[in-house]
Parts: structure tokens; C-alpha cells; sequence
């Protein structure tokens, strides 16, 4: 176990420097972008005023040089402080502690439909290869990937909600209900912990339509990657050798091709991950899902720089850790790099 | 004498091919008793490996197969896939030629050898690793129990190949088919592999089906003998009467590649594809005692004498030696 234990603190180790790089790619980025925050904070009248604006700036730390106010940002970052929100004046930190936890449940749920799926089919698709079957998944997985995922969630809005009324038409939950007690802000999962049967019920409700088209664009891309990873080991002499021990079929195509397939379908797996938790901005606003995309829209347009660095910095952490955590899993699968 | 363990009739395998399907073995009979070591020579692309992978239906797909293929009452070639199943692995094990790439590179040695075990034996965890440690011991691994928690990568060739034929060895089969268990390994551990397989066969009763184009690993084991060549047997018989005595020229020019003593007999031109075969005795171009006759009839095989079988029309081989020393 020793080697594994030294691979992790290595990767570990690069992931810290990698995360002190991306602080600093988006401090400048976000010092760079034109546009004046103390005039777009203190809105048309005020913002004329040189006085008032020399004060905003100076309260907001904006007057001092980049360098120093880097440094300052980083001091501030190691001890959990991401700045105040321009806008509200409440820590970003708070504010992405309270919509971070309904990306994530959207992300989560929308990558298991789509994982489940896009395997499945894949599979499928490459164990009848160049047959009807495959063409038609060919067809329609290219079709779920190629329809812009805001056009699909007002279709399925129009539909699910407005003409058949069989789902809910946006939020989180029924707004008559109290969610539930908060330990992960997670609702389903908190619902489950409290026995809370009718929130869990309405949080499924409400999660069902967004869930399916962040996975509808996803699926596409996991089920032709896994076809390929499939094909790639399905002709090797170990599959063969499993048929000619008298498996079933199903072990072998589980436990010695899938198995095979796994270290190159977790790639693409961990970056749909990350893909549905950082880039569901439309989708989340259309369906008023009260998550990480939307707050990164409101922050953007009203150049409240504290909050677009944390949602920088949030996205960079999600991408980062994913790679992480994909190499780890590289490790636990294929026994070959683990020891090397 | 009582019933071969496996009996082969008139087996033709069609694989499909860029220009429609190719005839990659044609017409095969050949049968395999219980216990005895059987080997099957020629040259790559004869047909050996497609013959025995069709009795286990594990052809690509695409492929058809025709004739009649009994083993112990069975018709392997028609019998239901779940009745195959049970016969795959349990009856009839198989030892591929690469032991690089017949293990799977992500599972370890223990559950590879013990998957087939609970499924055919319906044997628990526990029963089947304490087996699977006794087959390592079999095949003289070190640190049987050790090894079971390893990984393909952490052993050499020749011990790979030593774990897959314990794999093959789980079930206790009847008959092996090992497909060129040696061609991948060092010379130094291939006499270690053809050691054990003599040995299981002593020891356990198991029918070995012996694929190899290399006729010393054959002179060594066999105990009978079938020469493939461009997808049909043109000799067989005891292994005696094939490579001490060989009836065909294409086995008498094998002999004479191999030859230690004497000049190295090259043997002209390369063994026709499967595409290509040519019409008459399939080796009538290389033949250096080919007559027109060759070129016109297909030969069938014929006793020469009992139990030596051969297909061939000019037999120069079987008048005294000397006349036809060149």
C-alpha cells in the first residue's frame, strides 16, 4: 500500500501547486476585464460622483497596485476568505455555500442518469457493432449531443410542465414545503436522512426534467466513448480466454470487458462530471434552479469581482479535483500504474 | 478400442473475407482419445488454431462452420449455447499462445483462476481459493498463495503461461487445447511448459490437443500426429509414423527444416493463404516431386498402412529412400 499512499501525496502535491496558478490566472483575468466595478456597484448617478467612487474603491482595496492586492487576495484565500460579495456585501464564501450544494445534486443526479445510459448503450452499441442497433444509437446520440441544451430544457418545460403538467415548472422544491433539515444540502439526501417522505418526493419531482437534459447532452458523448473503449479491448485474447472458461456472457461483458474498457472511459466520465457541475448556467437559469450558474450569471453582469473569482475559483477546484480524483481511480483500477 | 473423447467430421470453417467468405479449413476429420497427447503441426495461416477454435464456437463473428464435431455424445457445432457453456471450461479448456495478452491485465491471478471454478463448480469463495492455491502449487508457481493476490504483470512469460494452463487445469477438463503454448517463450522455459503438460496428462488422464509448428516440441510429446497444410490434414498417424517416417513431402520438408544434423533445407515459396489455394494437392507448387497429376486431383487421405493416413498421389516417400535421394 506504501506505493499508493506516495502516488496520492504526489498528485496531491501538484494539485496544490496547480490551484495556486489558477488563483492567479483568475485574479489577473478578473483584474483585466474592462469595465469599472465601483461604477457598475454604485449605478448611474452616484458612479459620476469622482468622490464617491474614489471612496468605494479605496473602502474595496481597489486603489492599491495589482501585485499587492494579489498578495492580499492569497492571505485572505488561506484563511477561508474569498472577499465580500460587491453586491450584497455577504462573504462569497457564504454565498457559494448556499448555491454550490443544488449544483451539485443536479450535477450528481444528471451524471448518473447519463453515466447509466451512455455505458449501457455504448456497450450495446459495440457489441453489435456496424448492425441496426448501433445505427441508431449512432444517429441518436449524435442528435442528443448536436440539440443546445437550453433549446431542450424549454421543450421540456413546454412539455413536462405546461401541456402535459406532469412536472414541476422550476425551483428546487414545492414552495409549500420547508426543505429539509440541512446536513449535506443535498434535499434528496437530506429528506432521506429525516424520513422527510413528502419533500423527498417533491425534490425528485423538481429534479427530474433538469436532471434529463443535462444527461440527454451528456449520454451522447459517454456512449460513444464507451463503443470505442469497448471495441479497443473487445478482440483481445483475455475476452476470448473468458468466453473459452465458460462465463456467462454477462460476466464476461461486466467483469473482463467493461473492466478492460474502464480506465479509458473514466477520462471522459470525470470531464462530464465536471461539464454538467460548472456549465449548467443556462440550463439552471431556465428551470430557476437556485445553483452555481446562476449566480455566476448575476455576478457577471454586475461585475461584482469578489463573486466571479469565486466562481472562477469554484470551477477551477471542481476541474482540478476531478483530474485528481481520475488519476487516483486510474490507479485503483489498473494495477499496472499503481505500481509503477 | 472405445470411443475417441473427441470426434471430427468432415469440419469446414468459412470465415468472411473482404471478397465474400474464405475457406480456411476444409473438410477436417480427425479424432482425439481420452488421454492421449494429439498434435496438430503446419505451417501459420493451415487452419490448426480456426479448426479448434470452431469446436468451441469462438470464431469471429461472421463465421459459419459446417460438419460434425462429437465430443463424449455431444455435438459441439450444434449443441445449445447454454449446454456449450457448461462444456467451455469445464470440459474443454483451452491455453492460448501469448500468456502476454491471454491473462487480463487488470484482474488478479486469484480471481482469474477462480471465476470459472464457482461458476462451473458452484464451489464458495473460500473453497475455490484454497483450490486455485493447490493448481498454482500444481504448476509449481512459488508462493501460490501470494501469487493469487498478484497481477499478470508481476510474473515472467514463462510463468504466465504456467498460471493459464492452471487456469485451463481448474475444472479438471478432459481434453486441453493448447495453441502454441511455447512460441511465445524463451527456449529455456519452454521445456518447463511441455514438461507440465506431459506431466497432467500423466498424472490427471487429460487429453492434450498439442497446436504447434515446431515438429521438436511434437517428436518430443505427441502421440499421434496431424500435418495441416492451406486448411486440410495431409498426413497423420502415430508419431512414429509421421515425423520418423514421414509420407508426404510437405512433412518430409518440415522434417528437413528442422533438421539439426546436416545442412538446413529451406523450404521454397510460403504457404498459400487461405484465398489462394490453389487447385489439385494445395502444396503441388512447392512440391518437389510434383507431377501433373498433383496439379489436376484433389488427394483425400488414405491408409498407407494402419492408421497412417495420407493425401498424397505421387508417394515418393514410401518407396525405399534411396531412390529418391536426389
Amino acid at each position: 500500500m506504501k506505493p499508493g499512499i506516495r502516488f496520492v501525496a504526489r498528485r496531491l502535491a501538484a494539485l496544490v501547486l496547480l490551484l495556486l496558478g489558477i488563483t492567479f490566472v483568475t485574479f489577473v483575468l478578473t483584474a483585466l476585464v474592462p469595465g469599472d466595478p465601483a461604477r457598475a456597484a454604485l449605478g448611474p448617478i452616484q458612479g459620476e460622483n469622482e468622490e464617491a467612487v474614489r471612496a468605494w474603491n479605496e473602502r474595496n482595496g481597489l486603489d492599491k497596485p495589482l501585485p499587492y492586492r494579489y498578495l492580499i487576495y492569497l492571505g485572505n484565500l488561506i484563511q477561508g476568505d474569498l472577499g465580500n460579495s460587491q453586491a450584497s456585501n455577504t462573504p462569497v464564501l457564504e454565498e457559494l455555500a448556499t448555491y454550490i450544494p443544488a449544483t451539485v445534486e443536479l450535477a450528481v443526479s444528471s451524471i448518473l442518469v447519463a453515466g447509466l445510459a451512455g455505458v449501457t448503450l455504448g456497450v450495446f452499441a459495440a457489441l453489435h457493432r456496424d448492425r441496426l442497433a448501433d445505427q441508431v444509437l449512432r444517429v441518436v446520440s449524435l442528435g442528443g449531443m448536436s440539440m443546445p441544451a437550453f433549446w431542450l430544457a424549454l421543450i421540456s418545460l413546454y412539455l413536462g410542465f405546461f401541456l402535459i403538467g406532469w412536472f414541476p415548472g422550476g425551483g428546487r422544491l414545492d414552495p409549500a414545503l420547508n426543505p429539509p433539515s440541512q446536513v449535506t444540502g443535498l434535499y434528496t439526501v437530506d429528506a432521506l436522512l429525516s424520513a422527510d417522505w413528502a419533500a423527498l418526493g417533491s425534490a425528485l419531482a423538481h429534479l427530474a426534467l433538469p436532471t434529463l437534459v443535462l444527461a440527454a447532452h451528456t449520454v451522447g458523448y459517454i456512449a460513444r466513448y464507451t463503443r470505442t473503449a469497448v471495441l479497443e479491448v473487445i478482440h483481445n485474447d483475455y475476452i476470448r480466454a473468458a468466453y473459452a472458461k465458460g462465463l456467462h456472457a454477462r460476466t464476461v461483458v461486466v467483469g473482463y470487458v467493461l473492466r478492460a474498457a474502464l480506465p479509458s472511459m473514466l477520462q471522459i466520465l470525470g470531464f462530464a462530471f465536471a461539464g454538467v457541475l460548472t456549465g449548467a448556467v443556462l440550463v439552471e437559469k431556465i428551470f430557476t434552479w437556485p445553483g452555481i450558474g446562476g449566480y455566476a450569471y448575476t455576478s457577471a453582469i454586475t461585475l461584482d469581482l469578489p463573486s466571479i473569482a469565486g466562481v472562477g475559483l469554484f470551477i477551477a477546484i471542481v476541474y482540478v479535483v476531478v483530474n485528481f480524483v481520475v488519476d487516483v481511480l486510474y490507479g485503483v483500477v489498473d494495477p499496472r500504474i499503481r505500481i509503477a | 478400442m472405445a470411443e475417441p473423447l473427441l470426434s471430427v467430421e468432415g469440419l469446414t470453417v468459412r470465415l468472411p473475407g473482404p471478397n465474400g467468405p474464405v475457406t480456411v479449413v476444409d473438410g477436417v476429420d480427425f479424432t482425439v482419445d481420452a488421454g492421449e497427447i494429439f498434435g496438430v503441426a503446419g505451417e501459420s495461416g493451415s487452419g490448426k488454431t480456426m479448426t479448434f477454435l470452431s469446436l468451441l464456437r469462438l470464431l469471429p463473428a461472421g463465421a459459419t462452420v459446417h460438419g460434425e464435431a462429437r465430443f463424449s455424445g455431444q455435438n459441439l457445432l450444434t449443441a445449445p449455447a447454454g449446454e456449450l457453456r457448461r462444456i467451455r471450461g469445464r470440459q474443454i479448456a483451452m491455453v492460448f499462445q501469448d500468456p502476454m495478452t491471454s491473462l487480463h491485465p487488470m484482474l488478479s491471478i486469484g480471481r482469474q483462476l477462480t471465476d470459472h471454478l464457482r461458476t462451473h463448480l458452484g464451489v464458495n469463495r473460500r473453497s475455490a481459493r484454497a483450490r486455485a492455491a493447490e493448481l498454482l502449487d500444481e504448476v509449481r508457481i512459488p508462493d501460490p498463495s501470494g501469487a493469487l493476490r498478484a497481477y499478470p504483470h508481476q510474473f515472467s512469460g514463462g510463468m504466465r503461461q504456467r498460471i493459464a494452463i492452471a487456469v485451463a487445469l481448474a475444472c479438471r477438463p478432459r481434453l486441453i487445447v493448447a495453441d502454441e503454448p511455447t512460441t511465445a517463450l524463451d527456449v529455456t522455459v519452454q521445456a518447463g511448459v511441455l514438461h507440465l503438460l506431459d506431466r497432467l496428462r500423466r498424472d490427471h488422464g487429460v487429453a492434450v490437443a498439442l497446436i504447434t509448428h515446431d515438429l521438436g516440441v511434437m517428436s518430443a510429446l505427441a502421440d499421434r500426429v496431424s500435418v495441416f497444410y492451406a486448411g486440410r490434414i495431409v498426413e497423420s498417424g502415430t508419431r512414429a509414423d509421421v515425423l520418423r517416417d514421414p509420407g508426404h513431402p510437405y512433412t518430409d520438408a518440415l522434417i528437413g527444416a528442422l533438421s539439426h544434423t546436416g545442412a538446413l533445407r529451406p523450404l521454397p515459396g510460403s504457404a498459400p493463404g487461405a484465398a489462394e489455394r490453389p487447385g489439385g494437392c494445395a502444396f503441388h507448387p512447392r512440391c518437389r516431386y510434383a507431377t501433373e497429376r498433383c496439379a489436376a486431383d484433389d488427394q483425400t487421405l488414405v491408409p498407407i498402412s494402419p492408421g497412417h493416413l495420407l493425401a498424397c498421389a505421387e508417394n515418393p516417400l514410401t518407396r525405399p529412400r534411396k531412390a529418391v535421394a536426389p
